[in-house]
C-alpha cells in the first residue's frame, strides 16, 4: 500500500476526491423531484470508472493513456449534470412564476452543485498526471 | 521535456473542458428542442413556415378584424371595461341620496389601507396585469377618482404611502397563499391587509373632517386557494371571527371614518360576500357600493357611478348572508381526507401518485345560494318543513329571513326609481317562453332596469326537492328618460326549470327524467330573487301576511306574479336519451346512508358534516386510477393514408363568407384522420397544451390556446407579439414586438362577478367579440374562458373566476361571451367541467354529490353553453365526480355532453398535475380529448404515450378514440382563426430557429475542438514517448 501510494500524483488524490463526489452525487440524485434512469447509468458508470481508475493505477499507472482517464469522468459529470435537469425544467419553470415552492427543487440545485463541483475536479485532474513516473 | 510534458498535460486538461462542454451542448440541445414549443412561444420563433405555391390569389382571412389597428383594439377594450364596470357596479344601500357624489365641490377621504392597496382581479388567475414600462395604464382607486374629476385627501393617501402603514399592508392587494400541491390541513390564515387605528395621527383626522369617506373594504381572490371559515387574521395585531366578517382594525377603521367626515360610502372590493349586515343597519353609513375586482381600468367605471355621471344599473349575482357560513353548502367544506389516505399510514393507503387522500360530499343538493335562503323563507312563511328549527339559524335562536340575508341574490338600486310590470307570459313546452315586461322611469335621472324573470315549479311537500324560486331570464333596457318606458322581452327555455327527478321511470323503462311536474306554476318579476318570491306567494296566498322584506326598498306587488298551469306531468318532453348517469357520485350509493342531506321536507336535516369515510372496494379502483389498460383487440385502424385531403378541404362559407364545417357525420371526415400518422395522433393529444400541435399530413398549422376569463395572461403570453413569428409579417393583423402596444398586456377585464352584475347579454357578448380581436392581432385560437363553475359558497377564493352562484345566468352570460368570441374565430374553452367547486386539493378531490343536484345547479350552465354549441372546446376539470377523475368520465363527457345534449365540440384537460392521475390513456379511452402537457407524463409511472406506442398499435379500440377526439377537434379548427392565411396550394416547411442553429452550431465547434485538443495531445504523448525512448 506504501510502495502504491508513493507513486501517486496529485492527478490521483483528485480522481479519489472525483470518485467521493460522484457517490455522494448519486445519494443526492435519489432525492431529487423527478429522476431519469439514465442519469441513474451516468453516474454508476463514473463510479464504477472511477474505482476502476483507482484500482488499475497501481498496474497502468505509469502508462501515458492513463493520464487521459480522468477526462471520461469529466463526461460523465458534465452528462449527469445536464441530463439531471431534463426532467426538471417545468418545475423550476412553476417554482419561477409562483407556482409551487422553492423547496421542492431544492434537492435538484444540490445535486446540480455538486456535480458542477465534480466536474471541475475531473478537469482539474485532467491537467495532472495520474503517477509520477509519468 | 519538462515542458514538452506540461503541453500533454495542458492538451489533456482541454480535451476534458471541451468534451465536458460538448456533454453539456448535447444534452442542452435535446432538452431544447424537445421544449421547442416553448421557447418558440416564448421567443416569437417558429419551426414552420408557410409557403404558397399557388398563386396567391385566393382570400385567406376567413375572419377579419373590424379594426385597422392595434390601438384601436386596445382603446375599445379600455372602453368596454369601463362600461362593463359602470353597468356590474352594484349600489346595495343609498340613504338620503348620499350619492352620488359631486366631484366639483366634494372632497373625498379614502379610508382604509386597502383603498391604496386594493385588488385588481385573481392573485393568479384571472389577473389584470399592465405592462407599465410598455405605457399601460392600470387606474388605481386613487388614480381613477383623480381621472374623473374627484379632489382626494392627499394627507390620508401620505399616510397610506408611509412606513408605519406599510407594515400592515397586502402585497400588491393579495395575501392569500395558493397552493398547487396537496394540502392536509385547511388553511390557517389570511392577513386582511388592515392597519389599526393607531397609525392615524390628530393632523390626519383633521383633514378628513369635512370630506365625503369613501371606505374601501377589500378581500382578494385568487386560484389554488380557499378561504376557512376558522382562519386566523394574519395582521399583526388584528382578529376576525371569519376571513368575511370585518376584521377588529376594519371597524375601528370605519368608526374613525363616521366621526371625521360629511358622509360615508363603504366601497367593496372583493368577489366574496362579505358579512355586511351591520353596515347595512348603521345609520351613519349612507351608502354602500359594491365595486368587486374591476381589472386594469374598472375603477374608472367605480368612479362614473360615485360621481353620477353613470347611473348605477348592477344587480349582486351571489345572496350576501348575515353570516358567510350560514348555507348548508358550508356544512361540508374544506379538508377532509379518506381513512386510508396516504398519510395514514394504513395497510391499503392510497399513495401520493394516486391523487385520491380528498373527498367532499356536497350535502345541500339542489340548495345552493340564494335557492336555500329563499325556499327555507317561503318554508317559514308557509309553515311547512320545520323551516323555522334552530338548524341552520345563525342570527337567532329559530330560522328568520330577515337575520339570515343581508341582501338578496339579484338585488341593486339605482339613482332613480323604476316600476315594473309583468304585462304577460306565454311557455310551451318543447318550445319556447316568453315574457313580455315594461319598465318605466318614475324618477328623475336617466338610467338602465334590469328585468329580470323568475319561476316557481309546484312543491309537493315530501316529494321531489324544488327550489321555491329560481332565475329563468331576463333583460336589461336601454337608458330610459326619466318618465320614459320600455317593453323588454325575454325569452327562455322551459327546460331550464324542469326538475330531475332520478327515480323516474320513462316509457322506455330507462331510470331518470327531466320532470314538470302537473300543477301551478308562477312567473314573477322583481328585484332580486326575494322580491320576485315575495310577489309569488302574495299571489298565492292571497295575503302578505308574514312576508318580509329583505330591504325598505321592496315591494310586495301580486300583479308582478302570472301562473301558468301545466295540466300533466311531463317527463319526456326533455328526456330524450336522458338516463341516470351520475348514481355513483351519490356517497350513500356507495356507502349506506353516509350522509343527511338538506331536505325541503325537513330544513332540521343536512347539518351535519361528513368527517370520515372509508373507502369500498369499489371506491378504491377509481381512487387507484386502475382503470384502462391497453390490451390487443380489433383489426387496427388506418393511419397515413394518401387521401390527397387537407384540413381546409372540410370547410364551408356561405355567400357571406360565414364559415362552418362539412356536416361531423360526412364520410370526407374518416377520410381526413385516416391520413393523419399514429406518431402525429399520439403528439396532438399528448402535447394538447398551449400550443395545439401541428399535423403536417392534413396541413393543420400549429395554433396556440391561452388562459383566462379577464384576457390572454400576461404572464404565460407576453403581449400580442409573442406568438407571431416573422414569416407571418404578411397576415392583416400581425404584432411584432416593436408595434406600439405590441407588448401590451391582454389580461385587462373586469372580473367575471362583475360582468354578471351587469345582467347584460350584449356587454358580455362584446366582451367575447373584443376576446376575439385579441386573438386575431395575437395570434391565438382559442381562449380557457369563461369560467362557468358556479360560486358553490362565499369561501372558494376563484369565485372570482366565475359568475354566479345562479346557473341560468352562469349560462346565459357564459353563451355570450363564448358567441361573441366565435364571431372572430376565437375558439372559446369554458371550463372546469365539471364540479370544480373548492381549490384546496383540487387535483384529485373527490366530489359528491346528488344528481338532481348536479343536473339542476353546475351542469345547468355548461348545458346552456355545450347543447348548444357556442363553445368550440371544453376545459375538464381537476376533481373527480364521485372517485373517477372528471376528465376521464365518460358518462359525463360522452352520455350527457354528447348523447344528451349534442355536444360536438372538443375536450382539453386542465394542466397535468399527477401525471398517473390525469393519465392519457384513460383521458383518451373515456372521450376526454386532448392533455394539456408538454412534458409532465416523462415522470409519471404510465410513461409518456409516445413510448406506449408499440402497444397502442395493437389496441384498435384506443385507437378508435383518438381519431373520435381529434375529429371533434378538427370540426371546431376548421372554423376557427386558425385556418386564417392558409390556402389550398399552402404548404409547410420545416425549419430550424436561430436558437437551434446557435445550438448545433456549437455543438460542432466543440466536437471539432474536443477532436482537436485530442488530436493535439495524443501527438504530444507520442511525442513524449519517442523522446524518452530516444533518452533510453
Amino acid at each position: 500500500m506504501k510502495d502504491f501510494m508513493a507513486k501517486k500524483s496529485a492527478g490521483f488524490y483528485f480522481t479519489i476526491v472525483a470518485t467521493i463526489l460522484f457517490i455522494v452525487g448519486t445519494v443526492m440524485y435519489t432525492s431529487v423531484m423527478y429522476t431519469n434512469t439514465v442519469v441513474f447509468v451516468m453516474l454508476a458508470l463514473a463510479i464504477i470508472w472511477e474505482v476502476l481508475v483507482i484500482v488499475l493505477s497501481g498496474k497502468f499507472g505509469d502508462k501515458a493513456f492513463f493520464n487521459w482517464t480522468p477526462v471520461i469522468g469529466a463526461v460523465l459529470a458534465a452528462a449527469a449534470a445536464v441530463w439531471g435537469a431534463e426532467l426538471m425544467v417545468n418545475q423550476i419553470g412553476y417554482v419561477i412564476a409562483g407556482l409551487d415552492e422553492m423547496g421542492t427543487i431544492m434537492s435538484f440545485i444540490y445535486y446540480e452543485v455538486v456535480m458542477v463541483v465534480t466536474l471541475l475536479v475531473c478537469i482539474i485532474c485532467s491537467f495532472l498526471k495520474q503517477t509520477k513516473d509519468n | 521535456m519538462k515542458g514538452g510534458k506540461n503541453s500533454t498535460g495542458l492538451w489533456r486538461g482541454l480535451t476534458a473542458v471541451t468534451a465536458s462542454l460538448l456533454a453539456v451542448m448535447v444534452g442542452g440541445t435535446t432538452i431544447a428542442n424537445a421544449n421547442a414549443a416553448f421557447i418558440n412561444t416564448r421567443l416569437g420563433t417558429s419551426n414552420y413556415e408557410y409557403v404558397e405555391t399557388g398563386s396567391g390569389d385566393e382570400d385567406t382571412t376567413y375572419f377579419e378584424s373590424e379594426f385597422s389597428s392595434l390601438s384601436e383594439v386596445v382603446e375599445a377594450k379600455s372602453a368596454l371595461a369601463e362600461e362593463i364596470s359602470e353597468e356590474g357596479t352594484v349600489l346595495l344601500k343609498n340613504d338620503n341620496n348620499a350619492l352620488p357624489l359631486n366631484s366639483g365641490s366634494e372632497t373625498v377621504t379614502l379610508w382604509g389601507l386597502n383603498s391604496h392597496n386594493p385588488t385588481y382581479g385573481g392573485m393568479i388567475g384571472s389577473s389584470p396585469i399592465a405592462n407599465a414600462e410598455a405605457g399601460q395604464q392600470q387606474y388605481s382607486i386613487e388614480a381613477a377618482l383623480a381621472e374623473k374629476g374627484f379632489t382626494l385627501n392627499q394627507n390620508m393617501i401620505d399616510l397610506y404611502s408611509s412606513d408605519a402603514a406599510a407594515a400592515y399592508a397586502r402585497a400588491a392587494g393579495h395575501s392569500l397563499q395558493p397552493s398547487f400541491g396537496p394540502i392536509y390541513e385547511n388553511p390557517a390564515s389570511y392577513a386582511v391587509g388592515e392597519a389599526p387605528a393607531s397609525i392615524y395621527t390628530d393632523d390626519v383626522l383633521s383633514s378628513a373632517d369635512d370630506t365625503v369617506a369613501v371606505v374601501v373594504l377589500s378581500r382578494d381572490s385568487s386560484e389554488a386557494a380557499d378561504y376557512s371559515v376558522n382562519m386566523t387574521n394574519a395582521t399583526e395585531g388584528d382578529s376576525f371571527e371569519r376571513p368575511l366578517a370585518l376584521s377588529e382594525y376594519e371597524k375601528a377603521m370605519i368608526e374613525l371614518a363616521k366621526e371625521h367626515s360629511t358622509k360615508v360610502v363603504v366601497l367593496l372590493n372583493a368577489t366574496n360576500p362579505l358579512e355586511i349586515g351591520d353596515l347595512k343597519g348603521d345609520d351613519e353609513i349612507d351608502a354602500i357600493v359594491w365595486a368587486g375586482l374591476p381589472g386594469l381600468n374598472g375603477f374608472l367605471g367605480v368612479a362614473d357611478v360615485l360621481s353620477g355621471e353613470v347611473n348605477p344599473s348592477g344587480h349582486i349575482s351571489d345572496t350576501y348572508a348575515s353570516f358567510s357560513n350560514s348555507s348548508p353548502a358550508m356544512v361540508n367544506w374544506g379538508v377532509y381526507m379518506y381513512t386510508n389516505n396516504s398519510q395514514s399510514g394504513e395497510a391499503n393507503a392510497l399513495t401520493a401518485e394516486n391523487k385520491g387522500d380528498w373527498y367532499v360530499v356536497e350535502s345541500e343538493g339542489i340548495y345552493t345560494g340564494y335557492k336555500y335562503y329563499e325556499t327555507r323563507y317561503e318554508d317559514s312563511v308557509l309553515g311547512q318543513g320545520n323551516a323555522t328549527a334552530t338548524d341552520g339559524a345563525y342570527g337567532s335562536n329559530t330560522w328568520k329571513y330577515q337575520y339570515e340575508v343581508v341582501y338578496p341574490f339579484g338585488y341593486g338600486l339605482s339613482y332613480t326609481t323604476f316600476d315594473q310590470k309583468l304585462d304577460s307570459v306565454t311557455c310551451e313546452v318543447g318550445g319556447e317562453g316568453t315574457a313580455q315586461v315594461t319598465v318605466t322611469n318614475t324618477g328623475d335621472v336617466a338610467g338602465k332596469s334590469v328585468a329580470q324573470l323568475y319561476v316557481q315549479a309546484p312543491y309537493t311537500e315530501g316529494g321531489l326537492e324544488k327550489s321555491a324560486i329560481q332565475l329563468i331570464g331576463f333583460a336589461k333596457t336601454q337608458v330610459l328618460e326619466p318618465g320614459a318606458s320600455e317593453t323588454v322581452t325575454i325569452t327562455f327555455d322551459p327546460q331550464y326549470f324542469a326538475s330531475y327527478d332520478d327515480e323516474a321511470e320513462k316509457a322506455d323503462g330507462t331510470v331518470g327524467a327531466w320532470v314538470l311536474e302537473a300543477g301551478d306554476y308562477y312567473f314573477s318579476i322583481g328585484n332580486g330573487a326575494h322580491e320576485a318570491l315575495n310577489n309569488v306567494i302574495a299571489k298565492k296566498t292571497g295575503s302578505e301576511s308574514g312576508l318580509v322584506s329583505a330591504t325598505d326598498n321592496e315591494v310586495v306587488n301580486p300583479d308582478n306574479a302570472i301562473v301558468w298551469n301545466l295540466a300533466e306531468t311531463d317527463m319526456e318532453t326533455y328526456s330524450e336519451n336522458v338516463q341516470n348517469e351520475l348514481q355513483d357520485c351519490d356517497i350513500n350509493n356507495l356507502i349506506e346512508s353516509k350522509v343527511e342531506y338538506t331536505t325541503r321536507s325537513d330544513w332540521t336535516k343536512g347539518w351535519t358534516p361528513v368527517e370520515s369515510i372509508t373507502p369500498t372496494e369499489a371506491m378504491m379502483i377509481g381512487l387507484t386510477n386502475s382503470n384502462y389498460e391497453l390490451n390487443e383487440n380489433g383489426d387496427g385502424v388506418t393511419w397515413g393514408a394518401d387521401n390527397g385531403l387537407s384540413l381546409l378541404d372540410l370547410m364551408e362559407t356561405d355567400e357571406e363568407g360565414n364559415v362552418s364545417a362539412v356536416d361531423l357525420d360526412d364520410p370526407l371526415w374518416d377520410q381526413l384522420l385516416d391520413q393523419i400518422t399514429l406518431d402525429e395522433a399520439i403528439q396532438f393529444i399528448e402535447k394538447g397544451g398551449d400550443d395545439v400541435e401541428n399535423i403536417d399530413s392534413i396541413m393543420l398549422t400549429r395554433n396556440y390556446s391561452q388562459d383566462g376569463p379577464v384576457g390572454f395572461a400576461f404572464d404565460q403570453v407576453a403581449g400580442y407579439f409573442v406568438r407571431w413569428s416573422e414569416d407571418m409579417a404578411d397576415e392583416p393583423t400581425y404584432t411584432a414586438e416593436s408595434d406600439e402596444m405590441g407588448t401590451y398586456s391582454m389580461a385587462t377585464m373586469p372580473t367575471e362577478p362583475i360582468v354578471a352584475a351587469t345582467f347584460n347579454k350584449e356587454l358580455a357578448q362584446r366582451e367575447g367579440e373584443l376576446f376575439g380581436e385579441d386573438a386575431l392581432w395575437a395570434n391565438i385560437s382559442s381562449i380557457f374562458a369563461p369560467g362557468v363553475n358556479l360560486h358553490r359558497n362565499p369561501y372558494c377564493a376563484r369565485n372570482h373566476e366565475y359568475y354566479s352562484e345562479d346557473p341560468v345566468l352562469t349560462g346565459v352570460l357564459g353563451s355570450a361571451v363564448s358567441i361573441g368570441c366565435e364571431t372572430k374565430g376565437l375558439m372559446s374553452e369554458p371550463k372546469h367541467f365539471a364540479f370544480n367547486h373548492q381549490e384546496s386539493n383540487r387535483s384529485g378531490l373527490s366530489t359528491f354529490f346528488t344528481e338532481q343536484g348536479a343536473r339542476e345547479n353546475e351542469l345547468r350552465g355548461f348545458q346552456m353553453l355545450m347543447s348548444n354549441n357556442y363553445c368550440a372546446g371544453i376545459m375538464t376539470g381537476f376533481n373527480r365526480a364521485g372517485t373517477v377523475f372528471v376528465g376521464a368520465f365518460d358518462n359525463l363527457l360522452i352520455n350527457i355532453a354528447r348523447d344528451e345534449w349534442g355536444y360536438t365540440g372538443w375536450y382539453n384537460t386542465d394542466m397535468i398535475n399527477g401525471a398517473d392521475y390525469m393519465n392519457w390513456r384513460d383521458v383518451t379511452i373515456a372521450g376526454g380529448g386532448n392533455c394539456l402537457t408538454t412534458s409532465a407524463y416523462d415522470t409519471s409511472q404510465i410513461g409518456t404515450m409516445a413510448a406506449s406506442k408499440d402497444e397502442i398499435e395493437k389496441d384498435t379500440q384506443f385507437q378508435e378514440m383518438m381519431k373520435y377526439n381529434i375529429k371533434y377537434w378538427l370540426y371546431n379548427l376548421v372554423q376557427s382563426n386558425a385556418m386564417n392565411g392558409l390556402s389550398s396550394t399552402t404548404e409547410v416547411k420545416h425549419v430550424l430557429t436561430w436558437y437551434q442553429k446557435a445550438l448545433y452550431g456549437a455543438d460542432a465547434a466543440f466536437a471539432v475542438l474536443t477532436v482537436l485538443c485530442i488530436v493535439m495531445g495524443v501527438r504530444k504523448t507520442r511525442k513524449n514517448q519517442n523522446i524518452k525512448v530516444e533518452e533510453v
